[in-house]
């Protein structure tokens, strides 16, 4: 679904992503991880379109940037790490604009939304605007832009903060259910919850991919023992990394 | 005071900043041309004014306007909710020090105000020296007392006391005009705060710096700007059946920015009132070349906004290009500016416009297409 190859990247005058190359099955949630300014914000732009890439591509179930930004740009939804609303849209216009963009059926969008609010206990708060709305209320806003749109890539940047524990495991039950008909990049600095819940791993160090794959297949690349928990592997791995420099 | 005076600096700092971009800016000689024209229109109703013209209620009026839309700034920042506590024991000087720095805003203004109204009053009543100082004084305490009251999160006392000087002026003792806005400054004093209410004065700040940043944004890009939402569900309503519904995400998403904020609607809605006004004075003259005027006012500040909405939005990632967004938001300024031309000129006609009323339209519409066209 999510074809990312040979990318580098970054801002103007900063390459931030060397040679950064993985990819995303349909069926499948892969947990982005890295330090903090290993390129994972950087890589989730490059996908998004947000930023030019210096070389490389990125393709989103056949289709790029370049050969149509509307239908590329169809095929990904994204839930930012800080909610971006507009102050003056209620959470049922957000949804509405949502369907408009994505030219979802009405009734499909209907159903969706009551369906997602319910879910994720928002339902009171469908025609509230969001500068009364908590942080995690916020969160939960973009979580429900994101998710009623169904497109085939879904990017989640940290979906957790903010989150209470019921929202983070209803939000986990949507991605495991959503994730049967399409494809999920989260990034993540929580990694007990990633080791849980994401089928397979790219780790990101200073801007290059320094291992990718399930938590087993990590395991034994890197010669731990099998309870070893995804941060004994992420540790290793940067460890590893850095003695090879 | 030294926290006050760091304050004070940067906020100077930011003035003689957006000064420079205010002094190079193209909006500058049209503010300066409106200006002019405004003084031009004023002293033609002077001069032709009726000696029986009922000024004391127009100084009733002011009078009541002065202590109201006040925007304090406390100078505060959101971080002092954390650094600023352990030290609000001994704060005082700096509440102090906003203090003085808003009475001198408010006390500007009222002069403003009252070098406009002044003249009106000079040549209708028969007034003493004393009498004119003893109206100048109470507007500027009713502006002063109406600004710290914010402050003070003090309600209500003051327009009390705007009405009450307002009553004593239409009952013709003005030299007594200054002593309900006495009381209520009395008043004020005794109900001061000791220590700074702080979420109150940071909403304050938030508000007040908005509104800066609101005037700035005319000349400057600001991208990073609080809006000010009012949810009118009845015109919501209305047009969600006719036109949201049929329209694309893009036009949807500025129909309800359009509608909803107080930078879209209500700035074409004031503007098109200080129009009116504007003709109301002019009497006749020249009329209809106020309409191309203040539709040029009116797409002066709407045209900015479009990069202020674009850069700091939801759209940057999903499947609306920058030319939908581009157009969507054209399509709403397009109707809402002829609107108001349509309006203006419609006003400019009933004001006496004939002649001057066509050019005013040929005039007012080229000016629409050039404030559109410098949308890309």
């Amino acid at each position: 679904m999510l074809h990312v190859e040979h990318l580098n990247g970054g801002y103007i005058g900063k390459q931030v992503l060397h040679d950064v190359s993985f990819e995303v099955k349909k069926g499948e949630l892969v947990g982005l991880i890295g330090l903090n300014g290993a390129g994972k914000s950087t890589t989730i732009k490059h996908i998004l379109g947000l930023l030019e890439p210096i070389s490389g591509s990125v393709e989103v179930d056949g289709e790029t940037l370049q050969s149509s930004e509307k239908n590329y740009r169809k095929k990904i939804s994204y839930i930012p790490e800080t909610p971006i609303l507009y102050d003056t849209l209620t959470l049922r216009e957000h949804l509405l604009l949502m369907g408009k963009a994505y030219e979802i059926d009405s009734r499909d969008l209907e159903m969706r939304t009551e369906r997602l609010a319910r879910d994720m206990r928002m339902e009171k708060q469908l025609d509230w605007f969001p500068s009364v709305f908590s942080k995690g209320m916020r969160q939960k806003a973009m979580i429900l832009s994101a998710l009623v749109t169904k497109t085939p890539l879904l990017i989640v940047d940290e979906p957790f903060v903010g989150l209470d524990p019921l929202a983070i495991r209803q939000l986990l039950r949507l991605f495991d259910e959503y994730k049967q008909e399409c494809a999920i990049l989260m990034s993540t600095h929580i990694l007990e919850t990633a080791e849980r819940h994401c089928d397979r791993f790219v780790f990101l160090h200073q801007g290059v991919v320094i291992a990718t794959g399930t938590a087993a297949q990590l395991r034994e690349k890197y010669a731990l023992r099998p309870d070893a928990t995804l941060d004994d592997i992420y540790v290793e791995a940067i460890e590893a990394e850095e003695r090879a420099q | 005071m030294r926290v006050f005076n760091a304050r004070f600096s940067s906020w100077m700092e930011e003035v003689v900043k957006y000064s420079r971009y205010v002094a190079n800016g193209g909006l500058l000689f049209t503010l300066y041309f409106t200006l002019i024209y405004g003084g031009f229109v004023y002293n033609q109703f002077l001069n032709g004014l009726d000696p029986a013209f009922p000024s004391e209620w127009v100084v009733a009026l002011v009078f009541l306007l002065l202590p109201l839309g006040h925007r304090p700034r406390t100078l505060l920042q959101e971080a002092d909710q954390v650094f600023l506590l352990p030290e609000l024991g001994d704060i005082r000087s700096y509440m102090n020090g906003v203090r003085l720095f808003n009475v001198v805003f408010a006390s500007v203004r009222a002069l403003v105000v009252m070098l406009v109204v002044l003249p009106l009053i000079v040549r209708t009543q028969a007034l003493t020296p004393a009498e004119v100082g003893a109206i100048v004084a109470a507007s500027v305490l009713l502006s002063v007392a109406g600004r710290l009251a914010k402050l003070e999160l003090v309600s209500n006392v003051v327009l009390f006391s705007a009405l009450a000087s307002g009553v004593i002026m239409i009952f013709g003792v003005p030299l007594l005009t200054p002593v309900p806005a006495l009381v209520a400054l009395v008043l004020l004093h005794l109900r001061r705060h000791d220590r700074i209410p702080l979420l109150d004065w940071l909403t304050l700040e938030q508000k007040s710096k908005a509104q800066f940043d609101r005037v700035i944004s005319w000349f400057v890009d600001l991208p990073a700007m609080r809006e000010e939402v009012k949810e009118r569900s009845v015109i919501v309503r209305a047009l969600e059946r006719s036109v949201l519904r049929r329209a694309d995400a893009a036009r949807y998403v500025y129909g309800l920015r359009v509608i909803r904020s107080k930078d879209s609607l209500d700035l074409v809605f004031r503007l098109s009132v200080v129009a009116f006004i504007v003709m109301w004075l002019s009497g006749g003259w020249y009329v209809g070349l106020v309409v191309p005027l203040f539709v040029g006012l009116t797409a002066l500040q709407l045209v900015p906004l479009f990069k202020r909405l674009d850069t700091m939005s939801i759209a940057s990632w999903l499947p609306i290009t920058r030319l939908e967004r581009l157009s969507g938001y054209k399509w709403w300024m397009n109707r809402l500016l002829i609107g108001q031309l349509v309006v203006l000129t419609v006003g400019s006609v009933a004001f006496g416009a004939r002649v001057d009323a066509v050019a005013g339209v040929v005039l007012g519409y080229l000016v629409i297409r050039y404030y559109l066209g410098r949308l890309k």
